[in-house]
């Protein structure tokens, strides 16, 4: 009989799937909801309304749950700029770690993340997309030689949600769209975006997911990259200065060439959830993979507009990250997604910022 | 009005099998016959086909034509020799033409009163007119992001991988109605020059925060090309992608896509134009050519440096 792991949820402002998908897997179990005391009330509203969920007692104080439950996992799902910080708490308190995206917004919160898994020998899971069915298709294809080595992959993560207002239509004498208002409100129909005081570009928030497909098909590190952002969509990104459209060029390690599209393109733009797509090119084969398959077309009278058409099925994603940090817990061996693997990801994108910026490349600023 | 066609055999079919559209026209393939000496094939099918046949056409003063379609020409000088000898000229490839020299022959060309079409047939599938015609009608809102791939075996029958950049650098400007403000581009083999590579990407910045990413591949193993093209612009999106447009055929084992072609309307799209374009006496390609010619330059200068080159407005 293998043993279930107890969880604490460290805020849970953002995803509450994560915590449904931890729940849901029979090696773990929620105990507790915890978050520190001088946080706003919405972030005390939502954190009980899950720990009413579950039935499990929500703790205005982190270390106090840390330290009088009996848990051995921590998942965080804060505003982005607390991320790391809650992350590192749990990690230093000895607890492994389940953490919503981005990893954080800083590489030096990246570094005291990685520093403090390291140090306490603790497992770290990014939460990903990299076990959808087509990405371990693709992987499988990969890794069976059927390509030959790989020169080029290419990433479209287009996903069709709007944002609250297009842009433009701020009227003269409006004040600007308040960040963190706008994404409080917006958690009602899930289209908030970088939960967070600081504003954050779609770049910032979705860049993992695409990020973590080009590092596990390669297993190649991103040493350079040249991007252009642009706030193309929503009146809350002008308002903010952040992206909601992205391009970034990725000059990967042996020379393989790469690049990344990505954007919230407004629910207009696409009939399901977004165009996201992936382009490989080996030497012996190429590959184009569509993410969202398998799929099944359902189209009925009265549809609600918003539904989508096109639903994907045979989504096993959550089962699998959890099973994966399962078995890393046990056999003492890395997961899909670890604390140095997401801390590379995360200076892949601070590069792209700072390119887009100075509309030059600019070289990855790795860890050691 | 009749139309000589300059090029290669395969060229040569294509454009008859549209010509069927045009039964006011007379089509003239004077570099082609069945019963060509062999040692005048090369002059048939080898790259410089068109050059050959216009060398030709051009020395012999009962040429009884009015316009050319050539699939290349390599020099300026030719392709100005057509407007001194009152041909109209639609051509897809024009070779070494840099800003000025697109600059002299278009004045050329208006001076005697003739056409210029310079274009590759691409931008006139109708899944690219499809998605122009969109933008141009407002639904669509503002271009954002341009991607195109557009990947090829590559044998001895292909064009040099910089015919498809210019042909692709011509679809970005056409979609933005503009020319690149910012170029970055990267080759594979890393270091290899735009002649020599085996892939380039393309990386541009339009005004108004629009960008286009443009992956041109010549690593495909022999037999089909493979094509898509999407557009994010602000209040809708396109994609046009071979991807969809697959049918499957069970042989056992695993089945095979089957690409469901739409390229052969291009020919025909843009035959139409050229034909429209001379009897409005329009010079349908001139600015968007231009845009693309002073671009070129940036593209050598990008890969050459590793940095981003800057286009003034």
């Amino acid at each position: 009989m293998t043993n279930v792991f107890q969880c604490a949820v460290l805020s849970v402002v953002k995803h509450a799937y994560i915590a449904h998908a931890v729940a849901a897997h029979p090696r773990f179990e929620l105990t507790v909801v915890a978050d520190d005391a001088d946080q706003p009330e919405w972030v005390h509203e939502r954190n009980q309304a899950l720990a009413d969920e579950y039935r499990i007692p929500y703790v205005r104080d982190v270390q106090r749950a840390l330290d009088e439950f009996d848990v051995q996992v921590a998942v965080v799902s804060s505003e982005a700029e607390r991320h790391c910080d809650l992350s590192v708490r749990a990690a230093e308190a000895g607890k492994h770690v389940v953490l919503d995206k981005p990893m954080s917004t800083r590489l030096e919160e990246c570094d005291r993340l990685v520093a403090a898994v390291d140090r306490q020998q603790v497992k770290c899971l990014m939460w990903n997309r990299n076990f959808l069915p087509a990405l371990l298709h693709a992987r499988e294809l990969i890794s069976s030689g059927e390509l030959g080595q790989l020169t080029a992959i290419h990433v479209d993560f287009y996903f069709s949600k709007d944002s609250g207002p297009p842009k433009g239509t701020r009227q003269s004498g409006d004040p600007p769209i308040d960040w963190l208002q706008h994404q409080i409100a917006a958690h009602a129909d899930g289209s908030d975006g970088g939960v967070g005081r600081e504003a954050i570009g779609e770049l910032q928030v979705e860049g993992i997911y695409p990020l973590a497909y080009v590092q596990m098909l390669t297993g190649a590190r991103v040493e350079r990259v040249f991007a252009r952002t642009a706030s193309h969509f929503h009146q809350v990104s002008v308002d903010n200065g952040v992206d909601d459209l992205a391009s970034v060029t990725l000059e990967l390690q042996g020379g393989l060439l790469g690049s990344l599209a990505l954007g919230r393109i407004g629910a207009a733009s696409h009939p399901d959830i977004g165009e996201i797509k992936l382009h490989i090119m080996g030497t012996k084969a190429a590959l184009i993979v569509s993410e969202a398959r398998p799929e099944v077309g359902i189209y009925y009278r009265g549809q609600p507009a918003k539904e989508f058409r096109h639903v994907r099925c045979a989504m096993d994603n959550d089962y699998l990250l959890m099973s994966n940090l399962a078995e890393a817990i046990d056999q003492d061996t890395d997961t899909i997604l670890g604390a140095p693997a997401a801390r590379a990801i995360a200076a892949t994108v601070t590069a792209a910022i700072e390119s887009a910026r100075t509309n030059q490349p600019v070289t990855v600023a790795h860890a050691g | 009005m009749r139309v000589a066609i300059l090029g290669s055999r395969q060229f040569v079919a294509d454009v008859l099998r549209s010509s069927e559209r045009f039964p006011d026209l007379e089509f003239l393939s004077p570099g082609v016959s069945a019963d060509l000496p062999l040692e005048q094939e090369e002059s048939c099918n080898g790259p410089s086909a068109a050059d050959t046949q216009l060398d030709r056409l051009l020395s012999n003063s009962d040429a009884n034509c009015d316009a050319i379609v050539a699939e290349r020409i390599s020099l300026v000088e030719s392709a100005a020799r057509v407007a001194e000898s009152k041909y109209h000229l639609l051509t897809h490839s024009l070779s070494h033409v840099d800003e000025s020299g697109w600059r002299r022959l278009s004045q050329a060309f208006q001076a005697a009163g003739r056409t210029l079409m310079c274009s590759h047939p691409v931008r006139y599938r109708p899944s690219h007119q499809s998605i122009k015609q969109r933008l141009e009608g407002g639904q669509l809102g503002d271009p954002g992001l341009l991607r195109i791939h557009r990947w090829q075996s590559n044998t001895t029958s292909t064009p040099p991988l910089w015919e498809d950049v210019v042909q692709e650098l011509e679809t970005a400007c056409w979609m933005f109605s503009a020319s690149p403000q910012l170029v970055f581009a990267k080759t594979t083999p890393a270091g290899a020059g735009a002649d020599e590579c085996d892939s380039l990407q393309l990386h541009l910045g339009f005004a108004g925060d629009g960008m286009a990413l443009i992956d041109l591949n010549r690593q495909l193993p022999d037999g089909d090309s493979y094509y898509a093209l999407s557009l994010i612009a602000s209040t809708g999106a396109a994609y046009a992608d071979d991807h969809h447009n697959m049918q499957l055929v069970y042989r056992g084992g695993p089945p095979t896509g089957c690409l469901t072609t739409e390229s052969h309307f291009a020919l025909t799209g843009q035959l139409a134009e050229f034909l429209a374009a001379i009897s409005a006496s329009r010079q349908p390609s001139i600015e968007l050519m231009q845009d693309v010619v002073r671009t070129l330059p940036a593209i050598h200068r990008s890969i050459e440096t590793g940095n981003a080159v800057k286009l003034d407005a």
